[in-house]
């Protein structure tokens, strides 16, 4: 687990991140993968994985169990495909909400480092519902005016097992 | 026939596997699941671990026959034991951890302790037990047998069922397209990905025994998505599949698909260049083309891709659920880099969130979603793709090789299945299901 650092950054910053991350989630919120795909920088290393259940002096245990390890370029596959019209997993589009919170910025160089924790609320088809939690750690590229690019994104969900029929979202 | 809860002397009207017909029932009813649990899952040989995952002695990984919790434990001697993972006091798990290396294993609720064979060592206040000893036979219930087939460790609970390599019979020939296609055989890299797919075990093993025809509508999305422009990717190879007996299966692709999918030209030259030629002089060139891509099922619940490189288990969660416990599997002699190109491709294309899996999940939980009625329930599912059709005459592969996409490895899974179900004592090992 990452150690907890407690920063200051100014009220004026904070915002801006926030409020980049409300942006993002409403690209996503309401399938705008395209345009959600300007938002990650070329370079951008993407990971999601999941949290095994070792022992705390232990946690070699088990390897990395990631479920996505994504550049640019699958990141654009997996845009690609939503765009066929034929994936069947997202097709008629699941329902999402996504909410971030608990942000926390440290810069570092031109950088920043921030942690988030999300929820992201799935609602699919008829009845049909899932709940992923966990923790974003991200590396925000500056872009001007308030912008930015994710230049790493390594996503933590809170399960061990994924109660998920698939992980057919983005983080 | 009670609706809803079937009998075990009713489980075989609901099979006619010639025939390609099998009752939807069995995909649903919380009687068959029970008797599956008992007749399947107690009985026959299923994947536990791999040698790579325990090299040292102490290193233990959890797995489960059936719904029954496992350890799988290195040894000081460096081979192999298996137990229930369960305190035979109150049956609380003895090991709560996805893996580790342990001197034994205690239990957290009333602090008896076992070592790595599963014997007791100590329990608190023995003295207690002067009249009523903790002998062997209160030991932690070993799996009655555990073999592993080229780093492949699996493990029974049937001390009369034959052994894994009688158990694979003619399917060890396909099996090596998998394991033994390097010299240095293989390895498992990165953790495992688990998953909960709201449907029937048999979802799994069924579609991975013999159904590479669904990627033409599943998966069509993928293909077009990774391709680099508009080229028209819906011309669809044909395939080629072996009903070898023993419920095993698999099918393959006759031409080469791995391009189709992989866009890595590090891991398609390791395959075209390093792998293939190797495979050849290994296995001989009968067994190549099996590395276009092909699904196969170790009768019950694993299976694997080969090209991809993953392997699974389908393990059962109740009548309408399973977890899905998939590795990516790698030469051990590849270059690093060749590695870690494989798991990336793996984590992107068969995983939770891969571009060809995700859709599997879909179906598999909507066709046990429509189970929920009464009127679908007792449908029959149609496994009848080829059914009739010739056998390739010429072949000298073992089995039933039948040329073309066909759902003859499902019948032969379902003949197997049935064999078991019906069939509660150890004369079922010397059946043969080809007849």
């Amino acid at each position: 687990m990452t150690t907890s650092v407690r920063t200051k950054v100014s009220a004026e910053l904070q915002h801006e991140v926030e409020q980049f991350y409300y942006y993002e989630a409403e690209l996503l919120d309401g399938g705008l993968y395209r345009e959600w795909l300007d938002l990650v920088a070329d370079d951008i290393t993407y990971e999601v994985g999941t949290r095994p259940t070792v022992d705390a002096y232990n946690e070699e245990a088990v390897p990395p169990s990631l479920a996505f390890e994504d550049d640019k370029r699958s990141l654009t596959w997996r845009v690609n495909r939503c765009e066929t019209g034929m994936a069947w997993a997202e097709e008629p589009r699941s329902r999402t909400r996504y909410l971030i919170t608990n942000v926390r910025i440290t810069p570092t160089g031109d950088d920043l480092a921030v942690r988030s924790n999300f929820m992201v609320y799935r609602n699919r088809l008829e009845t049909t519902v899932h709940f992923l939690a966990g923790e974003r750690q991200d590396t925000l590229r500056p872009a001007g005016d308030g912008d930015f690019l994710i230049a790493r994104r390594a996503v933590t969900l809170d399960q061990n097992v994924i109660l998920s029929t698939n992980l057919s979202m983005f983080f | 026939m009670t609706i809803g809860y079937t009998a075990a002397a009713d489980i075989g009207e609901l099979i006619d596997p010639d025939q390609g017909l099998v009752s939807r029932q069995v995909f649903t009813d919380p009687g068959v699941y029970q008797l599956e649990l008992a007749r399947i899952f107690a009985r026959c040989w299923q994947f536990v671990g791999h040698e790579s995952q325990i090299p040292s002695s102490g290193d233990f990984v959890s797995a489960y026959l059936g719904e029954d919790p496992v350890l799988v434990v290195r040894q000081d001697d460096g081979s192999i034991a298996g137990f229930l993972n369960v305190c035979r006091h109150r049956g609380m798990k003895i090991c709560k951890l996805d893996a580790g290396n342990a001197p034994g294993f205690s239990c957290s609720y009333h602090g008896w302790a076992y070592d790595r064979r599963g014997k007791i060592v100590d329990v608190p206040f023995q003295e207690m037990y002067a009249q009523a000893p903790l002998d062997d036979d209160w030991a932690a219930v070993p799996i009655a047998q555990v073999q592993s087939y080229k780093g492949l460790i699996f493990g029974t609970f049937d001390p009369d069922a034959p052994s894994l390599i009688d158990y694979l019979g003619d399917f060890a020939y396909y099996l090596d397209v998998l394991v033994d296609r390097r010299e240095g055989g293989t390895e498992l890299i990165g953790g495992p990905n688990r998953w909960i797919i709201e449907a029937n075990w048999k979802f799994g093993a069924e579609n991975f025994v013999q159904d590479g025809h669904h990627s033409f509508a599943s998966h069509v999305s993928a293909l077009m998505a990774v391709q680099d422009d508009d080229q028209d990717t819906l011309d669809f190879p044909t395939g080629c599949s072996v009903r070898p007996g023993g419920g095993h299966g698999g099918v393959w692709f006759a031409e080469n698909t791995l391009a189709l999918v992989a866009r890595d030209p590090l891991l398609l030259d390791y395959h075209r260049d390093v792998v293939r030629p190797e495979s050849v002089k290994r296995l001989g060139r009968e067994r190549d083309p099996i590395h276009n891509i092909g699904a196969f099922t170790v009768f019950p619940n694993f299976s694997y891709l080969t090209g991809v490189q993953t392997i699974r288990v389908w393990i059962p969660r109740g009548p309408d659920h399973m977890e899905v416990r998939a590795w990516t599997i790698v030469d051990r002699d590849a270059p690093q880099a060749v590695k870690d190109a494989q798991l990336r491709f793996v984590r992107t294309t068969f995983s939770p969130s891969g571009l060809l899996e995700q859709d599997d999940g879909e179906n598999w939980s909507m066709c046990q979603d429509t189970l929920r009625g009464h009127v679908s329930r007792r449908l029959d599912t149609n496994v009848r793709m080829g059914l009739g059709q010739p056998f390739d005459p010429d072949t000298t592969r073992p089995g039933r090789v039948m040329p073309g996409w066909n759902e003859e490895p499902g019948r032969g899974f379902f003949k197997r299945y049935g064999q078991l179900m019906t069939d509660p004592t150890s004369r079922v090992w010397e059946k043969e299901d080809l007849s």
